[in-house]
């Protein structure tokens, strides 16, 4: 029986905002997504909802990446220059900045597939749902979560311990 | 007795075991102190993987959030501008492109099979109505002294229309669309008027009329309005025999192309969230069948939303793929 659109809105829209953020990097973006995923969902009227807006908001982040890597392409060879530019943070929030930063230098040393897992996982799904969205087999999601954690925590170490850690 | 592994541990960890296997790892635990150590080791990782992640979340105060029927209309055209500038750029080169071969040698001007002269008039298609789509798709239908192509380029500001040929220049790899860019400027406006002025025949759709089917069975069929390219006029929409929703719409006044939707879930051997490798044609010249079955008998394909869309027409694949790209779903 499909649930409620409401109620699915208010016990997963956060669990999907910080699921798009963990790819997009951009808080408003993030949110937009996630709104751009409920509002197409009020359209299809999907049947298995939950996990309809995870697929939906994961092929709308990937395409987003596509478009703002060929933009940044663009810029390079338009202008030249590295288009990359870190905003600078306030004082107060430099420490919370900074470590956002570490995780997720640690998320990006994990191959797309544990990546994905791991998020869905923290984005409150369960491993029925993890399988059917990855294409894995049940039986491996809980092999693929231990080796991401493992090295999620493994590569959050080393970057703290040295600025100038080889990349792995 | 066998140890538990790391992947088993996580699991019941997660509470994803069954309750037979769960009894039977806490019967192995109760006996086996490496085994109890090792799951308070993976207890730790998990809990400190999930810490971290905590602090991977967005900065600030959590945003409202908006009431669920407020979202029936998401902000529309800032997020489609860049995309419809590129299909506009796309538009544009195989418009040039079209008319600037047609104008060099006229006789060897390129027809589709299938297509044949016929007066304008004949020709009334189940174009979508406005309210069905939210985008309006108010092209002419007889030739006008604006060719398709201008129409495009002209939509576009004139600031981006810089940046548009800025962005032909190091488009990636058409070479055909590159070509065809290079010749954009005085020339081909000029000749393309001309040239319209030659082209009384109007394009006969590709399918057969009596595989039609309304916008509405469309909806119905998919489970969502198909996904088109925002820029282009839908000629028809047809069920083709694969069970795919055909959506077909017009290039320009003798080209068109087909859109081959499923809903994701029909397609059990694509998984979610891996694409399809578009295959090259071998030369920029092949063309792909009125099918459009590369030499390898794929054609390209993408993911749009829940859709899985396939792309053909009597173009090269590069150009295909360009088009692709820039299908969007209906709302």
């Amino acid at each position: 029986m499909p649930e409620d659109l409401a109620e699915i809105y208010k016990s997963t829209y956060r669990a999907l905002v910080r699921f798009l953020y963990r790819k997009v990097w951009d808080p408003e973006r993030a949110e937009d997504l996630a709104q751009e995923a409920f509002a197409r969902a009020l359209v299809h009227q999907p049947e298995n909802a939950r996990g309809w807006l995870f697929v939906v908001a994961a092929n709308m982040a990937r395409d987003e990446a596509r478009r703002a890597q060929r933009e940044r392409h663009h810029l390079t060879l338009l202008k030249g220059e590295r288009a990359e530019a870190a905003s600078p943070a306030p004082d107060e929030l430099l420490d919370a900045a900074t470590q956002r930063d570490r995780v997720k230098a640690a998320l990006e040393q994990l191959t797309p597939r544990d990546r994905e897992v791991l998020l869905l996982w923290d984005a409150g799904m369960n491993y029925d749902e993890i399988a059917a969205q990855t294409g894995l087999a049940k039986t491996a999601v809980g092999t693929t979560l231990a080796r991401a954690r493992r090295r999620l925590v493994e590569a959050h170490e080393a970057g703290t311990e040295g600025r100038d850690v080889a990349r792995g | 007795m066998s140890h538990v592994d790391e992947g088993t541990l996580h699991a019941y960890l997660d509470g994803e075991v069954t309750p037979v296997e769960r009894a039977r790892l806490d019967a192995h635990l109760a006996e086996c102190a490496a085994c109890r150590a090792r799951l308070e080791e993976e207890r730790g990782l998990i809990e400190r993987a999930g810490q971290l992640l905590g602090l991977a979340t967005p900065p600030g105060p959590d945003r409202a959030m908006p009431p669920l029927h407020q979202l029936r209309h998401p902000r529309p055209w800032l997020r489609w501008r860049v995309p419809l500038a590129w299909a506009a750029t796309v538009v544009l080169a195989l418009g040039a492109g079209w008319y600037a071969r047609a104008t060099l040698d006229p006789r060897s001007a390129p027809t589709v099979s299938g297509f044949g002269p016929r007066e304008e008039g004949a020709r009334e298609n189940t174009t979508l109505a406005p309210a069905d789509s939210g985008v309006t798709r108010d092209r002419p239908t007889r030739p006008t002294a604006a060719p398709t192509a201008r129409l495009e380029a002209k939509t576009a500001p004139a600031a981006d229309r810089d940046q548009l040929a800025a962005r032909q220049r190091v488009a990636e790899g058409d070479s055909a669309a590159g070509s065809a860019a290079g010749a954009l400027s005085a020339p081909a406006p000029a000749a393309a008027a001309a040239q319209e002025n030659k082209v009384a025949a109007a394009v006969q759709p590709v399918t057969v009329a009596d595989r039609r089917i309304s916008a509405d069975s469309a909806r119905r069929l998919l489970g969502r309005a198909p996904a088109t390219i925002p820029s282009l006029a839908v000629v028809s929409i047809q069920k083709g025999t694969d069970g795919a929703i055909v959506v077909e719409q017009r290039l320009d006044p003798r080209t068109t192309i087909l859109l081959h939707e499923w809903p994701v879930e029909q397609r059990q051997d694509a998984p979610p969230l891996r694409e399809r490798a578009a295959a090259p044609a071998p030369a920029p010249a092949v063309r792909s069948d009125l099918q459009g079955r590369l030499s390898n008998g794929e054609r390209l394909a993408r993911y749009v939303g829940v859709l899985r869309i396939e792309i053909s027409g009597p173009l090269p694949a590069d150009s295909l793929s360009k088009l692709l790209e820039a299908v969007r779903p209906e709302d």
